[in-house]
Parts: C-alpha cells; structure tokens; sequence
C-alpha cells in the first residue's frame, strides 16, 4: 500500500511503524515526568488520555474474548457448561446495573456490598489454608535460610497479637526490631533490585530492543 | 436504574436485609471448599467472575468510552467532526485495530501492533519515571541518611549499619556477573558473593515478615467472615 510516496506495506512488514511509535510516545511521556514545560504537559495529558482509551479498547478485547471462550462452551454442551451460563448471565446482569451510574449509585454499590465484597473476602480468607500449606511444604526444607524465614515469621506473628502484649511486651519490641531492622533492609535491597529491573526493562522497551507488541 | 432501586429499597429495608442474607449464602458457598472442592464452590467462584467482569466493563465503557470517546463525538456530530477528528483518526488507527485480534492468523493483525505498541510505549515511559521517582530515589535517600557515625546511641549505630549491609547484601544476591580472571576480580568477586550471602539471609527475614503479615491480613478477612456469620446474619434474622 503506497499513499503519498510511502510504502506502508513495508513499514507494516517490519514493525517500523510500530517501534516508532513505542519509541515516540514512550519518551515524550517520560521527558514529559521530568521537564516541567506548559506545552510538554499538554502533549503528555493527550497522550495519555489516548492511552486511557486504548487501554479500554483492550480491556474490552479481553472481555470480549472471555465471553467468546465462555459461548464456544455453552454450544459444545461442555460439562462446565452451567458456569459458563453463570458466569455471562452474572456479567451481563452486573453490566446493566452498573452501566448508568459508573460504579457509584445505590444499585451498584448493593451489588459491590452484597455481592462482589463477601465473595472476594471470602475468597481471601480460603487462602490461610493455602499459605499453611505451603509454609508446612517450605520448612521441611532444612537451611539455614529457611530457619531464618521461619524465626522471622513466628516473631512477627506473635509479636502482632494483642494478649502477647500483656504476656511479655519482648515478643512486640522483637517484632518491631525485625520489622524496622533486618526486614527493612532486605525489603529495601530487593526495591532497589526491582527497580533497576523495571528501569532496564522499560529502556529495553524504548530503545526498541524488545519489541512485545509486534509478536 | 438507581432511580428504580431507591423506589424499591430504602435504607436500611427489605433490599438491606436480602442483601445480607445473599452475603452471608455466598461466605457459605466459599467456605464450603474447606470440606470439599463441591459444586457449590464453583458456583460461587463462577459468580465472582462474572460480577467482576460485568462491573468492570460497565464501569470502563462508562467512565472511559462515553465520557472520552462516544459524547465528544456525539456532540461534535452536528458540525461532521471538526473539531474531534483527530480523536477519529485516533480511533481507527489504534483502538479498532486492536479487535483485529479475534480473528488468529488474520495478516490484518499486524494493525493492532500499532495500539499495542502505543500501549507499551507509554507503560514502559510511567514504568521508568515510576521506578526512579517512586522507588530507586527515596530508597537510596532512606539508606543514604541512616545514622552510622559512633557518636549516636549505641543500639541505633548498631541497628543503622544492620540496615546498610542488609540492604547492600540483599541488592548483591541478586548479581549474576561471571568473575574476570585477574585477581582482583576474582577478590572483588569473592568478596561480594560472600556479602550476597549475608544479604540473602535479610532477605528471607523481609519474607518471613511479610508472609506473617499476609497470614494476620487473611486471618482477620476469616475472622471477619466468621463474625459475620455468627453475628451480623443472626442479628439481621433476629430484629
């Protein structure tokens, strides 16, 4: 495809298009975080609003794709196919009720109290079965590393209960000596780790080293 | 549809009430996982899917789509888009692209690279200055100002130069650079594998620590379920 002199076809082909714009965009809006200019912080504000916009469209894509997964399922008479029908009937259900205020009217916020929030604490309260699980699976791995993890964890859980306060006030001043001393500093060492992850990734991004977007 | 329901329910009514025996039916639904991975708990993971896929779409088609998307052009249609169509040109370009990839295998594909790409360039940008700004700066500046000079109370020189090498330890655990051959590589080298050693043992302190808070945080979320259970539903059946 030729439009005025330029072969879009092949910039297509080669993700040139694409990378340019990674790369474009990626560095106006980073600039954008570090120079305080009137005009820049326009620029960035549309571009980020356009990415707003983008990032709905995907989304969508994401729930579009859900419920062609969750059809395809109900046509094929799957065996899960009752909580296939559950689960679109609930999405459709949740969708016009909550569609005409965006979240914040009355009928919305029954369905978030009654519905969403007791099944999502219910769901994270299952999970203390799961991490005892794994933590009996951890310490049967006998390291040193382990024993610290081990030592460290049953402090800051003693430590966080009330009556172990009227107990022995130790267990509080050990947990807030392991929480502010040797925690902290491992936390930090590990911030700082990430954060150069995320900064080498994110350079990778905008020098167009990695491409994600065109795979 | 608030109208509707504020007609229907008052505060405190007949909808509050229904509501709270919905909640207290759905903990159960959950809970009952504990005896059995049943039908019942699938029912209930199923409909938290799909409340929060409905609620999530609702709330993005709302906020984003209409208030950025569908009433400027609206709006603007009157005048044939003049004063929107770069939001047009936008639109096609980036955004209905990206539906493109329904269809697998389709070379139109290649089009949704360019939101995906849009995407990505921006999340790398908020991702750089996040890092910098939000983590790698203040963290720096938090251990840089620890008080390490023997002039300050004993406990806490002690306690500022745990949290220096811990920190300095915890970041060398994670260095994966293979040794030169001079020697004072191959010293430089043995020197910080071993002060990464150290490091490793803060750092399974911070995940003991954090895993303890996990267990309180999920613990309580239990306990409060429970309460709920034992307590709130009764007084609900009972008023």
């Amino acid at each position: 495809m030729i439009l005025w002199g330029i072969n879009f076809g092949v910039l297509f082909r080669r993700q040139i298009l694409s990378v340019a714009i990674a790369i474009g965009v990626g560095v106006v809006v980073l600039l954008g975080q570090f120079i305080s200019n009137a005009t820049l912080d326009n620029i960035v504000g549309t571009l980020l609003g356009g990415g707003a916009i983008v990032a709905a469209f995907a989304l969508l894509l994401g729930l579009a794709n859900v419920i062609l997964f969750h059809t395809k399922r109900i046509v094929k008479r799957d065996a899960q196919m009752p909580f296939s029908i559950l689960i679109l009937a609930s999405a459709l259900i949740v969708f016009l009720i909550v569609l005409p205020s965006g979240g914040t009217g009355s009928a919305s916020l029954w369905v978030l109290r009654y519905i969403y929030q007791p099944l999502e604490t219910s769901f994270l309260a299952l999970l203390v079965f799961f991490i005892a699980t794994a933590v009996y699976r951890a310490l049967r791995v006998r390291t040193w590393e382990m024993a610290l993890f081990a030592l460290s964890a049953v402090v800051v859980l003693i430590g966080s209960a009330p009556f172990m306060q009227i107990i022995s006030p130790w267990f509080s001043a050990a947990r807030e000596w392991i929480v502010n001393v040797p925690a902290l500093a491992g936390a930090r060492g590990i911030l700082l780790g990430a954060a150069l992850g995320i900064i080498a990734t994110g350079l990778r991004l905008l020098t167009g080293i990695d491409r994600p977007y065109s795979e | 549809m608030d109208a509707l329901f504020d007609s229907i329910c008052s505060p405190g009514g007949a909808c509050d009430v229904l509501g709270v025996w919905l909640a207290a039916l759905l903990t159960i639904l959950v809970l009952t996982y504990l005896i059995h991975d049943s039908f019942l708990f699938r029912l209930a993971s199923s409909l938290l899917v799909g409340t929060a896929i409905g609620f999530a779409s609702a709330v993005v088609v709302h906020r984003v789509l209409w208030d950025l998307v569908v009433a400027p052009l609206w709006a603007d249609l009157p005048n044939w888009f003049s004063n929107t169509w770069a939001l047009l040109i936008f639109l096609v370009f980036f955004c209905f692209p990206l539906w493109l990839r329904l269809a697998p295998n389709s070379r139109a594909t290649t089009w949704s690279n360019l939101g995906l790409a849009y995407l990505f360039g921006i999340g790398a940008a908020l991702a750089i200055g996040g890092a910098l700004s939000g983590i790698l700066a203040p963290q720096l500046v938090a251990t840089m100002s620890v008080s390490v000079s023997p002039q300050a109370n004993g406990w806490d020189w002690l306690n500022g130069i745990l949290i220096v090498v811990g920190t300095l330890g915890a970041f060398l655990t994670f260095r994966f650079i293979q040794p030169g051959n001079r020697p004072w590589q191959r010293v430089y080298d043995v020197i910080t594998r071993t002060w990464g050693t150290v490091g490793r043992g803060f750092i399974m302190v911070a995940f003991g620590a954090l895993l303890a808070g996990l267990i309180f945080a999920r613990v309580s979320a239990l306990v409060g379920q429970l309460y709920f259970l034992i307590h709130d539903l009764p007084a609900t059946l009972f008023k």
